[in-house]
């Protein structure tokens, strides 16, 4: 029983520090977050007027690798991603949704996990607390 | 000075007239240099929107510049669309999704062009991917450029014709469920858009 107790106290401790982790990191990420259009420069593209061909749609990147930051803008201002060098350096840029949907996991995860160890804690601490001392 | 004026108007009206009887230009997609083709499949969800690519896109195009109509058919090599990540590739090629080995290409064939405004064309045709065909009517973007020192240095050959399109497609209507470990991984509703450069000749 003493074990448990201890075991739901380790548990609801390692909680707490995972959600505020979590949080912290989401906040970081957030903060370093920029959306970016993912632009294949090509003569064909230059050609016909075109800045070169968009790859998928604007998305929220954190990038940290300043050589992948085109300095052109679309029209919006919306800044651009060189796919060409993302793609020749094996850069598969992370999504700031990512993060955040795994924060969230994480952040659940840790809420059920505190609820379990405060439980576990107050519950072994009332049968300890019964059973007899000698 | 009339004399000269007839003359005039009348190389003005042969020049309208063979203008207006241009004859529509054929153009290969995909006969020179490949990687300037590029067509995409994007999927997005709240976890992740990822970019499916590839530049093995293949067809043939008709298109008048004088009367703005065209027809033609664009084909993509479905194994070869790649998502930067091997073993989501793997997946997407399996029975479970667009099952590449049963189903080796996906195409749209234009059956209707209506010119719009500047550079922009209202297309149906029958687009065709796992197997299965659905009438897709979508905006595409056409330009053309005739042959010059610029476009052979640009590598094509004879005139260049760049056509561009985007439209959303729901896999469920081509016959691809999404399986439940992937469910909220990839989204029902794809975006389909393409880039291709044909040329007149060669």
């Amino acid at each position: 029983m003493k074990i448990l107790n201890i075991l739901g106290i380790t548990v609801a401790a390692v909680a707490v520090i995972a959600l505020i982790a979590a949080q912290v990191i989401r906040a970081d990420y957030a903060k370093r977050a920029v959306v970016y259009q993912r632009i294949e420069q090509t003569e064909e593209a230059k050609l016909f007027g075109d800045l070169g061909t968009k790859i998928g749609s604007p998305q929220a990147f954190i990038i940290d690798d300043p050589k992948a930051i085109l300095p052109d803008t679309l029209e919006d201002g919306t800044k651009l991603l060189d796919e060409n060098y993302l793609k020749a350096n094996n850069i598969y840029p992370l999504q700031l949704k990512t993060i955040n949907e795994t924060v969230s996991m994480v952040t659940l995860g840790s809420a059920l996990a505190l609820v379990a160890g405060i439980a576990t804690t107050l519950f072994t601490r009332r049968k300890l607390r019964a059973t007899p001392s000698d | 000075m009339k004399h000269l004026n007839k003359i005039v108007a009348t190389l003005f009206t042969l020049a309208a007239f063979g203008a207006a009887n241009a004859a529509p230009i054929d153009f290969k997609i995909g006969a020179g240099n490949q990687t300037q083709q590029i067509a995409q499949v994007e999927s997005a969800t709240d976890l992740e929107t990822f970019t499916g690519r590839t530049d093995k896109v293949t067809g043939n195009l008709k298109f008048d510049p004088a009367k703005r109509t065209g027809s033609g058919k664009i084909v993509i090599d479905a194994a070869s669309i790649n998502t930067g990540i091997d073993l989501r590739d793997e997946h997407m090629r399996s029975p479970n999704w667009l099952d590449t080995a049963k189903f080796k290409t996906i195409t749209f064939e234009a059956t209707t062009v209506k010119f719009v405004k500047g550079n922009t064309f209202s297309v149906t045709g029958k687009f065709t991917m796992h197997g299965v065909t659905k009438t897709i009517k979508t905006n595409v973007e056409v330009k053309h450029l005739k042959e010059s020192a610029t476009t052979k240095s640009a590598g094509f050959k004879g005139d260049v014709l760049q056509v561009k399109s985007k439209f959303n497609v729901n896999l469920s209507d081509f016959g691809i469920k999404i399986p439940a470990p992937a469910k909220g991984k990839v989204s029902n509703s794809v975006t389909i858009s393409v880039t291709v450069y044909g040329q007149s000749k060669g």
